[in-house]
């Protein structure tokens, strides 16, 4: 029917070639630039007595009568730039209309397709590569840091390759051992099943003393790459993700060919990184105060004798007047960065490609011998047919990074004593000292040891995707998204004879650990698209499906008893080896469905729906079903608000609710599997349950809800947009903790327990001067979070009785309450709250929680002629874990270094302090037993860990055009990026993000760099 | 939206491919996302469909039980009750191992109750009941294979609550793998998982065969269940059964005892009733005990309670301690197992053995007023130890004799010393006067490890923890 038209529109034009005189009647059309119809699009005459005007139909067709041959006419479209035309005798005429380019009207990238910000229906934040190359980050997700409201990203650790914790809007899980709250992650619209899951098999540096955080797969993806980053959140954005959308989700796009001459950018920066924030360790001459006045405190003389219970080598043995600051030491050193990118890019209007390798090295703050360096490839090519029926996109990318790094994380060693010896006179490392072996006392061992302990890691990642639209009818296409992703993962940990203290040796042997891991997975997502203008509104539907497979196959195997250090990486030569094998399969399937009415740009209504099956669940209970409904109303341009307020320039209100799901619980939880057990019984080998298995496994659902308004000032001058969301999260699937008694102490069920996270999202963007030479902008975030455990039926029966209160957020302390170091005694005193004389968990009170209360972050943008600065402050308010929480197991005055600030401790009666006395040994048992059992249970080990974090500065020159023609190079900018630089906080430890005395903080970086564009 | 509606429509190109479209993934549907299990692990039923998988399933509990340091079944039942008694002595700092030693174990610490005592224990238990699920529960093993393996499993499972019981008094005593049921479990009183023991073994006795069904004793006959059985009627003061079983395990003939004391422990000990295999390294006891060199301070040292309480002649005193002199002094440690060093495999760790058989009749005869068939008993192993037969010669110096051979001839082996002063009711009169102030009656049972109150509401502490 459509050509019909066309071809009548055509004939029309061809044959009215006269004028009328006087009163007029004019046909037109008016379309986008991509030559589709423009339906409900304003045509009005302006300069007249009695302005005519009308609305286009659905074929974009419109008929004004009565105007005259002079008339001039105004044609307006939400979303386009308005158009101004003399009607000069025409009687036909074709208004193509430009999309507009603000903030607004942005393409932004939503699941299977794309909206603006204008007419979107949920709430979806877009992160773009001009944000992303300001930051000399390795990871994507670095780069998110404070520039996303209602999303929480945490480094946890300053180790190069280190993961980051990701939270969209708060924590709903229970169990975060089981599923970190995860969001989906999607490349290119394929899943990256990797997610944020560590890589490592083996322990790494990057994982801490209890063996949390360790490698991010994202680490393998270069920010380089990515044209934008979208994080979608509520219902309306997510529902359609079905079963994986219910922590949010995340789409990385990446960059892609334009139309036009071949352009070459080629980036190089270089530069420095150190910790952000660490302490000052005791020096020799404090630590040995510090010890002498804890043995005084015990009544205990120090003595020289192993089996007296004042046995300190430390202060009697060794030598007092040795020092060594470990912390600069251990941690000092500093990293270099290098990063070189190399784009080139081009193709015409049928065709276009984009082709680009990167190489980002980095070494680290250990040693400058051990670094992480990834290379990387990234392509993709656009083809459309002549008559643009038929298109076809292909992506992808691959890279490999070698991640040299030891085996434990030096911060863990910045307590030890400052006066260990650390090399014989020969050069060698020492192992004793004055006939008094390191491992005797406390299993110290000489930290330079760790270096020996190397830890590479070499992953491997490759996506790619192949998309093919066919458009059957001009309303209806057809699409099929093919993806296929290989992660892998090869590991080798060595422990070598020279790391291994001889006295130890008899029984700890050289040793080799081997892992390889690979995830493959492939997905297919045939979908039709249909489109259609029907009344005055625009109908678009999608429907499609989903087929996927991941497969995981691990290999871990330890080799250990090596006689010597020369064969070390091969197996074959150990005494004795293990191995270990696993492999998972999942598969998923969905269906799935998105129906789209926008009438007159004014009512924006969005339907979308999942059915999903996944093989993570036992018979009958595979399938659900999920789905959201979004509606929006762009008010202002109801003419009643817009006669009335033309101050404002946008208004949106939007709201959306749906259910989500999770199934993020691993595989096979349902089925009673056996494996090999790790050892043969006499030469058979044997089988042992894997663990408790429980077939009645179901989804967990996560019902959203959100209510926003939006809002532009002053022709969009000033942007605000306001969230409110509450999510809840029912059918909890946890990593069930149970008592040992039966058998293992968890299992992985589904809970009843609702859990709410709410909160307001606060976006203003300013554009606050705008001159030609001169521009600064400002846009600020904010997120007010809360959670909050609304049900917990039977929470008394359960193991969670005590850590978790019904009406506190999840994060709740329910602990003793420190009440500071008693001034008589110098010991730590808690609220004996039932005075009973004893403190026992009955004396537990609710103290707060760990929630952030508030959290955002303020980027503002100053250019001024060729000169650029950036600058993103990131703050958070929260209470956090200070440095007692890991020290408390060796209080001060113990043989173990202690952070300056212990200096301000409790010496005598009626001091006031917050540290209490110094004690040396078990005996003081008032003292030892407030620290070591008491304060760690108490909310002495909180305290404010609210930052303020100037996060991102960039400052860059573009140089001036003359000088450009002159050097025949299209752009060249040199800049100074730096991340992390200043950190203001009161907090008590070493970084209020990672809030762990035994992990390397986060690092601060400055680089300098050009970008040459060709 | 009325989609129905629409497909009617089938001439739209739309309708027919989404028509299409779901058609396909409802046929796909149900059999795509039912999976199997993956390659490096076998579903339960088919475990116990076949006799050899069956049998490495049993194979793996006594794998998982033998294998690890110090645990309940590997040192750990020796080890703490040694030191929570009067037969070991620390040397080191660890404040954790100290706490046994002084008897104020805390209820939080996480090593020894925790994770080498308590969570072994049950893992084990857990472990043998999910075979005995399966082999009962399996219509496709053969009845001899189907017998021998309840069988080991029911000795496994009593050797546990035997253990768990003498350190923690009443524990839960499950008898399935219902994590729903298990987990909520109150503690169960010790005079009724004694009675379920003795059920257990009668049946175990049953069932197994006189032969065992592994190269030496690495996997219970049925004399290993009688003389398990004999122990427990000992504890229960059923001094006729106690005697039955023992006679039982003696009479068997299959047993003899070592002549030379340096070879009781030895892998291939006639004594042996019941042993562990270690496929991979010796016991962890010696990895334990025996100083690293000869001049190294041990780790544990042998009280001078103990040391004491050898008499002059004894040769166990030779044979089964180690000497180290450190700064002109010496020190004892116990040296029953003499191998420490990994390989090559000497040693497997010793359960049951034919002595303490000898002693729990002497015991259960003179109970019943045979002094002149518990004094045969008891000179039996008096005389492998070199020494001359016993002058006790009435009901009281006869039973005082036997405990005091208990205490030189089972000294850190299986915690005999700690449960035999508690089933005499010794504990507090003894104890409390060696070990004062540290002692009070609370200490002769530990703490349940404070993780399992936490995660269990029905479970009560132990009184005074």
């Amino acid at each position: 029917m459509k050509i019909f038209y066309y071809g009548l529109l055509i004939m029309f034009l061809a044959l009215s070639n006269h004028s009328f005189s006087q009163v007029f009647q004019i046909d037109g059309v008016v379309l986008t630039t991509r030559g589709e119809p423009l339906n409900g699009a304003t045509i009005s005459e302006v300069k007249s007595n009695s302005p005519k005007a009308c609305e286009t139909d659905n074929h974009g067709n419109f008929k004004l009568s009565g105007i005259s041959v002079n008339s001039v006419l105004l044609v307006t479209h939400i979303g386009y730039e308005p158009q101004q035309i003399n009607v000069e005798n025409r009687s036909k005429v074709t208004i193509i209309l430009r999309q507009k380019t603000g903030e607004l009207d942005e393409v932004i990238i939503q699941a299977y397709g794309t909206t603006t910000r204008r007419l979107s229906t949920g709430n979806i934040t877009k992160i773009t590569s001009n944000e992303i190359e300001t930051q000399p980050v390795s990871n994507p997700l670095a780069a998110l840091e404070g520039r996303v409201p209602g999303v929480t990203i945490t480094q946890t650790s300053g180790v190069p390759g280190s993961s980051f914790n990701v939270e969209i809007r708060g924590r709903t899980a229970l169990d975060q051992g089981l599923s970190k709250n995860d969001p989906l992650f999607v490349i290119d619209g394929v899943f990256f099943e990797p997610g944020n899951q560590p890589s490592n098999q083996l322990r790494s540096a990057a994982n801490d003393n209890f063996g949390n955080g360790g490698l991010s797969p994202l680490n393998s993806i270069n920010p380089s790459d990515i044209e934008s980053i979208e994080i979608l959140k509520d219902a309306d954005a997510t529902a359609i993700y079905g079963s994986r959308g219910a922590n949010g989700v995340i789409l990385i796009t990446t960059k892609k060919g334009k139309a036009g001459a071949t352009k070459i950018t080629a980036n190089v920066y270089s530069g420095a990184s150190t910790p952000t924030r660490t302490m000052n360790m005791l020096n020799t001459q404090q630590y040995i105060q510090m010890r002498k006045e804890g043995f005084k405190n015990d009544g205990i003389t120090p003595s020289t004798n192993p089996f007296d219970p004042g046995y300190a080598p430390d202060i009697m043995v060794w030598d007092t007047t040795r020092y060594t600051d470990f912390k600069k030491l251990l941690i000092g050193n500093i990293a270099h960065t290098i990063d070189a990118q190399l784009f080139m890019s081009g193709g015409n209007q049928l065709t276009q490609f984009l082709i680009g390798g990167g190489f980002h090295r980095e070494t680290n703050v250990f040693s400058k011998n051990l670094n992480d360096t990834r290379g990387s490839a990234h392509f993709s090519i656009n083809h459309n047919s002549e008559k643009k029926k038929l298109n076809v996109a292909f992506s992808g990318g691959y890279s490999n990074d070698k991640n040299q790094l030891i085996s434990t994380d030096l911060t863990q060693y910045i307590n030890m004593i400052p006066n260990l010896q650390l090399y014989n006179a020969d050069g060698s490392l020492s192992w004793e000292q004055d006939g008094v072996s390191y491992a005797t006392v406390n299993n110290f061992i000489n930290p330079l040891s760790v270096l020996f302990e190397k830890n590479t890691s070499i992953t491997e990642n490759l996506y790619s995707n192949l998309q093919v639209f066919y458009k059957i009818l001009p309303s209806l296409t057809f699409k099929t998204s093919m993806g296929y992703n290989t992660f892998k993962n090869d590991e080798v940990a060595i422990v070598p004879g020279t790391a291994i203290d001889p006295y130890t040796r008899a029984w700890i042997t050289p040793s080799s650990s081997f892992a390889n891991a690979s995830t493959n997975s492939w997905s297919v997502e045939p979908q039709l698209n249909y489109l259609k203008n029907i009344g005055q509104g625009k109908l678009n539907v999608l429907v499609g499906g989903t087929l996927q497979e991941k497969k995981y196959e691990g290999n871990v195997i330890q080799a250990s008893r090596f006689s010597n250090d020369l064969l070390l990486d091969n197996p074959a030569a150990a005494g004795f080896v293990t191995a270990e094998a696993s492999q998972t399969l999942y598969h998923y399937e969905a269906l799935f469905g998105r129906i789209n009415y926008d009438l007159k740009d004014k009512y924006l209504m969005n339907v979308t729906f999942r059915r999903d099956g996944s093989s993570r669940f036992g018979p009958d209970k595979q399938f659900a079903n999920f789905g959201a409904v979004g509606v929006g109303w762009i008010f202002n341009e109801e003419p009643f608000i817009k006669n009335k307020f033309s101050f404002l320039s946008f208004g949106k209100l939007r709201a959306s609710y749906g259910i989500t799901g999770n199934d993020q619980i691993g595989d096979y939880n349902f089925m009673n599997l056996w494996s090999n057990a790790s050892t043969t019984y006499q030469g058979t080998p044997t089988l042992l349950p894997d663990k408790l298995y429980n077939p009645a496994l179901g989804w967990e659902t996560n019902k959203k809800m959100e209510i926003a308004i939006e809002l532009g000032f002053l022709k969009d001058k000033i942007l605000l947009s306001t969230s409110y969301y509450n999510n809840r999260s029912s059918n909890q699937l946890v990593n069930y903790p149970l008592p040992n008694q039966a058998g293992y102490n968890s299992v992985v069920m589904n809970l009843p327990a609702l859990v709410q996270n709410s909160g307001i999202e606060l976006v203003i963007s300013t554009k606050n001067i705008i001159r030609k030479n001169f521009s600064w902008t400002t846009s600020i975030n904010a997120t007010v979070p809360q959670n909050k455990l609304i049900s917990f039926p039977g929470l008394a029966l359960t193991s969670y009785e005590g850590t978790l209160i019904v009406g506190q957020p999840l994060s709740v302390i329910n602990r003793y309450k420190y009440l500071g170091v008693d001034p008589k005694t110098g010991v730590y005193t808690f609220d004996d709250t039932n005075g009973d004389g004893k403190l026992t968990p009955a004396d537990y009170q609710v103290l707060g929680n760990l929630n952030p209360k508030i959290y955002g972050g303020l980027v503002n943008t100053i250019n001024y002629h060729n000169i650029q600065l950036v600058f993103l402050f990131e703050f958070k308010k929260q209470i956090g874990k200070n440095y007692l929480s890991q020290f408390y197991n060796t209080p001060p005055g113990f043989i173990s270094n202690q952070p300056e600030i212990v200096l301000k401790r409790w010496q005598k009666p009626g001091d006031i302090s917050d540290v209490q006395q110094f004690i040396a040994t078990y005996s003081s048992r008032p003292a030892y037993l407030a620290t070591n059992t008491q304060l760690n249970v108490s909310n002495g080990i909180y305290s404010d860990a609210s930052y303020i974090r100037l996060k991102n500065v960039s400052l860059s020159y573009n140089l001036p055009d003359i000088l450009l023609s002159k050097l025949k190079i299209s752009s060249i900018k040199v800049y100074i990026n730096a991340q992390n630089l200043l950190t203001i906080t009161k907090y008590v430890g070493l970084d209020p993000e990672t809030q762990n005395m035994y992990v390397l903080p986060p690092l601060k970086t400055i680089v300098a760099g050009i970008q040459l564009t060709f | 939206m009325t989609q129905f509606n629409l497909i009617k429509n089938i001439k739209n190109p739309f309708w027919t491919i989404l028509t299409i479209e779901i058609l396909l993934i409802n046929f796909s549907c149900k059999k795509f996302v039912e999976i199997a299990a993956p390659a490096t692990q076998i579903e339960s039923v088919k475990v116990f469909a076949d006799n050899d998988a069956a049998i490495s399933a049993a194979l793996g509990v006594y794998s998982d039980m033998g294998v690890s340091y110090l645990n309940i079944c590997t040192g750990g039942m020796t080890l703490y009750p040694a030191l929570t008694a009067d037969e070991l002595v620390f040397t080191s700092t660890n404040a954790e191992i100290l706490s046994f030693q002084n008897n104020s174990i805390i209820a939080d610490d996480g090593i020894g109750i925790y994770s080498r005592l308590w969570t072994p224990g049950y893992r084990s238990i857990f472990y043998a009941n999910s075979v005995l699920e399966g082999v009962t529960n399996s219509t496709k093993l053969t009845d001899s294979v189907r017998n021998q393996i309840e069988g080991e499993m029911l000795v496994v499972r009593a050797l546990n609550y035997f253990c768990l019981t003498n350190l923690f008094g009443d524990v839960p005593l499950e008898l399935g793998t219902d994590y729903r049921i298990n987990s909520i479990m109150p503690r169960t009183p010790v005079s009724q998982i004694y009675s379920q023991l003795i059920t257990d073994l009668l049946k175990a006795k049953s069932l197994l065969k006189e032969d065992y069904p592994s190269t030496l004793k690495a996997r219970p006959n049925k004399w290993t269940a009688a003389a398990l059985l004999a122990r427990i009627y000992l504890y229960q003061k059923d001094w006729v059964d106690a005697e039955a079983q023992a006679s039982s395990v003696i009479n068997s003939n299959k047993y003899s005892l070592e002549s030379d004391l340096n070879n009781v422990f030895s892998q291939s000990s006639n004594e042996t009733i019941w042993q562990f295999a270690n496929d991979n390294s010796n016991t962890s006891e010696a990895e334990a005990f025996i100083p690293y060199s000869p001049t190294d301070m041990p780790d544990y040292t042998i009280t001078n309670f103990l040391l004491s309480a050898f008499e002059n002649g004894d040769q166990r005193m030779s044979k089964w301690l180690g000497e180290n002199i450190v700064n002109g002094l010496a020190y004892y440690y116990p040296y029953k197992y003499k191998v420490s060093a990994y390989t090559p495999i000497s040693e497997f760790y010793v359960v049951l053995r034919l002595a303490e058989q000898y002693l729990i009749r002497a015991e259960a005869r003179a109970q019943q007023g045979n002094i002149d068939g518990a004094k045969s008993d008891l000179n039996i192993i008096r005389s492998r130890a070199g020494l001359a037969n016993t002058t006790a010669n009435n009901q009281d110096s006869m039973l005082l004799a036997i405990s005091h051979e208990r205490r030189v001839e089972l000294f850190c082996e299986w915690g005999h010393r700690w449960c035999d002063l508690k089933r005499t009711g010794n504990a507090d009169i003894i104890l409390g006067e060696e070990k004062s102030p540290n002692w009070q009656p609370m200490d002769s049972v530990y703490p349940i490890p404070a993780y399992e109150i936490q995660n269990n509401p029905f479970l009560v502490q132990n009184a005074g923890y």
